[in-house]
């Protein structure tokens, strides 16, 4: 179903410019939401529930609604649409948690799995794919020793700028220069992950 | 709604992206974060890459004393959605004799028509890459097509309006490339709501030794 893009705001606004501060913002489109907020709510919602399947479920849901929304012109204007979605996904969460979580208990038996709850990072890096983690991996050994074992300290160990710094007789101002430049080195040797989408010709 | 209202100087001054990854904030805060973050896109770029470098050190064996935490972070892997696990179960059982079908095959290829659906795929492998075209689907803005591990571990995910997606064999681990896999295929609107999904397909990402 098509979606005018001047259909946002009330039908009885004046078509000539509004004089004042800057012009307001168009709404997004249904496949801009989806681009800005359907990772933002699977960590969101992995957090929660613990696991990836749920979050996906719960990212279709309060897209859906929220694509309602936006189409029935219910969010006022467009800085108030991340709060919208925000709560939204939180009422789907809540809605979806106890359905899901028998829903899983059934899936355990028929698998053998048993629920397992783990460090609350671990449903989190559950959600990067294979190719994105080999991706990042395969920049981080192009930095030097130095800069990989601060962002390991930083990322893996999840330690704080005090902590590293301890560590490596270091100060923790010294520490955030260091890992913001390690950083930068890595996002030079790193492609970003939605330009991961070349084709290839299939050579048959 | 949470009480505390955060801007990008308290993320930074807090230390609380690092709190929320650890799991050691009060819902209370780390719901005032989930809110910041959905509305910047700087603590979001910040959080996303947290999460990754953390992925990708899992596995990456250098420093002996933090390999405790990968068998932690083996536990938790992804498993399979649960509308695709309904059809794995079918495919289970059929997988061995699907991977040695396909290896009997010349050309390697596998067609197979959706179970469920009205989705139509077919996966071909040549000496570089692993390729999967399907036919579209009426409604469908894009397809989400993935290549799940045996134990459902998302190997590759990609979103594309095309109706074909190739990836390098090389993108994939070598101890993804040793095993079977197989591809998904969902037909999805502009909210990304699954219209249609296709059946599971295995392959051989290794493809056949000549
Ligand atoms: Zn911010």
């Amino acid at each position: 179903m098509p979606v005018a893009d001047s259909s946002v705001g009330p039908a009885d606004m004046p078509a000539v410019p509004q004089p004042g501060p800057a012009a307001p913002a168009a709404m997004p489109s249904e496949g801009e939401l989806a681009h800005r907020f359907w990772d933002r709510i699977r960590v969101f919602a992995a957090r929660r529930l613990g696991n990836v399947e749920g979050a996906e479920d719960v990212a279709q849901e309060t897209l859906r609604r929220v694509g309602h929304a936006l189409r029935t012109e219910r969010i006022e204007h467009p800085p108030a649409l991340a709060a919208f979605v925000f709560q939204t996904a939180r009422h789907v969460c809540m809605q979806l948690h106890r359905s899901k979580a028998r829903e899983h208990r059934a899936l355990e038996r028929v698998s053998g799995d048993q629920a397992t709850h783990g460090h609350p990072s671990d449903a989190l890096t559950a959600l990067i794919v294979d190719e994105r983690r080999m991706a990042v991996r395969t920049a981080l050994a192009a930095l030097d020793r130095a800069d990989r074992e601060l962002l390991r300290l930083a990322y893996y160990d999840q330690l704080s700028a005090d902590e590293i710094a301890a560590r490596l007789n270091s100060t923790p101002g010294a520490v955030r220069v260091r890992k913001h430049r390690a950083l930068r080195r890595l996002a030079d040797h790193l492609v970003p992950a939605s330009a991961g989408n070349a084709l290839l010709a299939s050579g048959t | 709604m949470a009480d505390v209202e955060l801007n990008c100087d308290l993320v930074d001054a807090t230390d609380i992206e690092r709190a929320y990854l650890r799991g050691t904030l009060t819902e209370a805060d780390a719901e005032a974060f989930e809110a910041h973050y959905f509305a910047c896109d700087r603590c979001w770029a910040s959080l996303q890459r947290a999460i990754e470098q953390r992925a990708a050190f899992s596995g990456m064996a250098e420093a002996p004393a933090t390999r405790r935490w990968i068998s932690r972070g083996r536990a938790t892997q992804a498993r399979w959605p649960l509308a695709v696990a309904a059809s794995i179960v079918l495919v289970v059982a059929a997988s061995s004799r699907l991977t040695s079908d396909l290896r009997r095959s010349p050309a390697a290829d596998d067609t197979e028509r959706g179970r469920a659906t009205a989705m139509t795929v077919r996966a071909s492998t040549d000496a570089n890459a692993l390729v999967l075209t399907w036919l579209p689907v009426h409604g469908a803005e894009r397809y989400r097509v993935r290549l799940f591990a045996p134990d459902g571990t998302v190997l590759i995910e990609r979103t594309v309006t095309d109706t074909i997606v190739g990836i390098p064999r090389d993108s994939l681990s070598a101890g993804a490339r040793a095993r079977a896999a197989f591809w998904s295929v969902d037909a999805l609107d502009a909210t990304r709501q699954s219209l249609a999904r296709s059946s599971l397909v295995a392959v051989t990402p290794l493809g056949p030794t000549r």
